[in-house]
């Protein structure tokens, strides 16, 4: 029987270290596997002894992409933990930061990592030459990103004002103010690379999946809530080991997010405008009615249309904060250390990031579980590559390769992220 | 600051200037507008430490810039190679690179480190000196 072998050693536009092997057995049997051989970081395990109120520090540095949804994620399961809750200013403070980091991220993926797929170039330094207007517009709105955690946070990678209970300090309401021209100014850029991520041509691609994200009953979700999905689940927090479980498989050294019932599910851009789209602020809310006319979005290569829909409302969210702002009296909430678990969860870029932490009544983690989002979608990727490429069995080896890879990127994969976990076992002779 | 990486930072103080936090290399691309002359000074890994050396873009690219696929955190390979593509270099680049050792958390800047930090401050005055010499002549 003929059979095709698809080989990419080294994904590129990815964070992290990962490959691509897709074996075609004559025209129907396809076997996909995404090797994630980026080094297990066993950060669960060295988190076991360590304080509570290092948590949000420490997880900080599973990822310099997406270090605010680690410390908010840790933090408020430390806050479950403790029976204490952020409100007020300090609550619209962490939105604050959190879209920045939607916004630093977001541009990045759209413009200099997923856009070269689309229009045909290798990489953003090709595409370059020709896009220099998308390519700076990428730039700045980054840029801006990256500002507004700086002023939030302290700096822009691995943020340190971030504690349980809130911020070792807050910013004035005029260190905030002097930001809002630039968010303006890149609010309108945003719009501009809505339009023009809507005109990119779109494989048409539809599978069927379940699509999870938070929801909160008054925001687009950012932290907190519950978790919803398409196929009606509805749980709180507490509830996601009862639904979900991670598996390993031996070609991969991040662990597989799965249902109960082992069917793979979707996190992200798309689950997340799928379950929240009423909450959009208007001029995100016109963009996604728009552009995004069909009630569910189910190509996952419109990914980068719901990226650009989701960095204008973490503009227009980052503006409306700022203008309400009201410097709260204490930087943190008090915050008195006892015996307990908590549970926190929050919406990276890329999709949920879920914590689970036990603490003694010294403060000490006794244990920790952490399901970032990649390792979710991981499942979830493979699956569209086996559902996608029996369509496309006609294209050459290059062209095929090609959007594979942009199917995966579909997804933005954070690996350094997917691969903080993985458990150690070691066999030896007795 | 990550031990003897801070290097660039060591440099800039030793020519009278408080070096800004950019920890994204694509903020140098903002940077760049309307300069006639830019001299980076960065760690190099690979050197023996404490070497000090001036690339051209060009030499660079072959010679000491790690070839490396885009990642999500854009190094200053991918920011010089933006410029560029975009035009965007000033007229005059040079790169002038040290090489290090130790880049842990906490770790003490080896005394030759030191040293390095003050010939590369040097080092960049003169080269910004020789290039306003060249925009003059010009």
């Amino acid at each position: 029987m003929r059979t095709r072998k698809i080989k990419v050693d080294m994904l590129a536009r990815v964070e992290g270290e990962g490959s691509l092997s897709v074996k075609i057995t004559g025209d129907k049997k396809i076997d996909v596997e995404l090797g994630i051989f980026e080094p297990p970081r066993f950060f669960e395990a060295f988190m076991v002894g360590r304080r509570h109120d290092e948590a949000p520090d420490i997880t900080a540095r599973i990822c310099g992409i997406c270090p605010i949804a680690y410390q908010i994620s840790s933090s408020t399961a430390m806050e479950d933990a403790l029976g204490i809750e952020v409100s007020g200013q300090l609550r619209e403070l962490r939105r604050l930061i959190y879209c920045g980091e939607w916004i630093e991220s977001h541009a990045l993926h759209i413009h200099l990592l997923h856009a070269p797929d689309f229009l045909g170039y290798e990489d953003a330094i090709q595409m370059a030459g020709d896009h220099p207007h998308e390519v700076k517009r990428g730039l700045f709105i980054k840029k801006i990103g990256n500002h507004l955690m700086s002023v939030v946070g302290g700096r822009e990678i691995h943020p340190i004002n971030i504690k349980i209970g809130g911020f070792y300090s807050v910013p004035s309401k005029a260190k905030l103010e002097a930001l809002l021209p630039d968010l303006e100014k890149a609010l309108d850029e945003a719009v501009d690379a809505a339009l023009w991520t809507a005109r990119l041509k779109m494989p048409v691609f539809e599978p069927e999946t379940e699509f999870v994200s938070l929801v909160h009953p008054d925001e687009y979700p950012l932290f907190g809530g519950r978790l919803a999905s398409s196929e009606g689940l509805d749980i709180p927090l507490s509830g996601f080991l009862d639904e979900f479980m991670e598996v390993h498989e031996k070609h991969s050294h991040a662990l597989h997010g799965r249902r109960k019932n082992g069917g793979c599910y979707q996190v992200g851009p798309i689950a997340r405008l799928n379950l929240n789209r009423e909450k959009l602020h208007p001029l995100s809310a016109k963009l996604a009615d728009d552009l995004l006319p069909e009630k569910k979005v189910v190509n996952p290569f419109k990914s980068i249309i719901v990226r650009a829909v989701e960095t204008v409302y973490a503009l227009e969210e980052a503006i409306r904060i700022i203008k309400a702002y009201e410097p709260p009296a204490e930087p943190s909430v008090e915050t008195k250390v006892k015996k307990g678990y908590g549970v926190g969860c929050s919406e990276a870029p890329r999709g949920i990031c879920w914590h689970g932490y036990e603490i003694d009544d010294r403060g000490d983690i006794v244990s920790a579980r952490i399901v970032p989002p990649t390792s979710q979608n991981q499942p979830r990727i493979e699956q569209d590559l086996r559902e996608m490429i029996p369509g496309l069995l006609h294209m050459e080896d290059h062209d095929l390769r090609w959007r594979c890879e942009q199917a995966i990127r579909n997804y933005d994969p954070c690996i350094s992220c997917a691969t903080h976990f993985v458990r150690l076992n070691i066999e030896r002779p007795s | 600051m990550r031990g003897e990486d801070s290097v660039g930072h060591l440099a800039v103080q030793r020519v009278g200037l408080s070096p800004s936090w950019a920890a994204d290399p694509v903020d140098l691309l903002h940077q760049f507008g309307g300069l006639d002359a830019v001299v980076i000074v960065d760690a190099a890994i690979g050197p023996c430490l404490g070497q000090v050396d001036v690339w051209t873009l060009p030499q660079a690219k072959e010679a000491i810039l790690p070839e490396k696929g885009i990642s999500h955190l854009l190094g200053l390979r991918e920011a010089l190679l933006l410029a560029e593509a975009m035009d965007l270099l000033p007229p005059f680049l040079r790169l002038v690179t040290v090489g290090i050792g130790e880049t842990g958390l906490g770790t003490e800047v080896d005394a030759r480190i030191l040293k390095a930090a003050e010939e590369a401050a040097r080092t960049a005055e003169r080269l910004l000196k020789e290039a306003a010499e060249e925009v003059a002549l010009d």
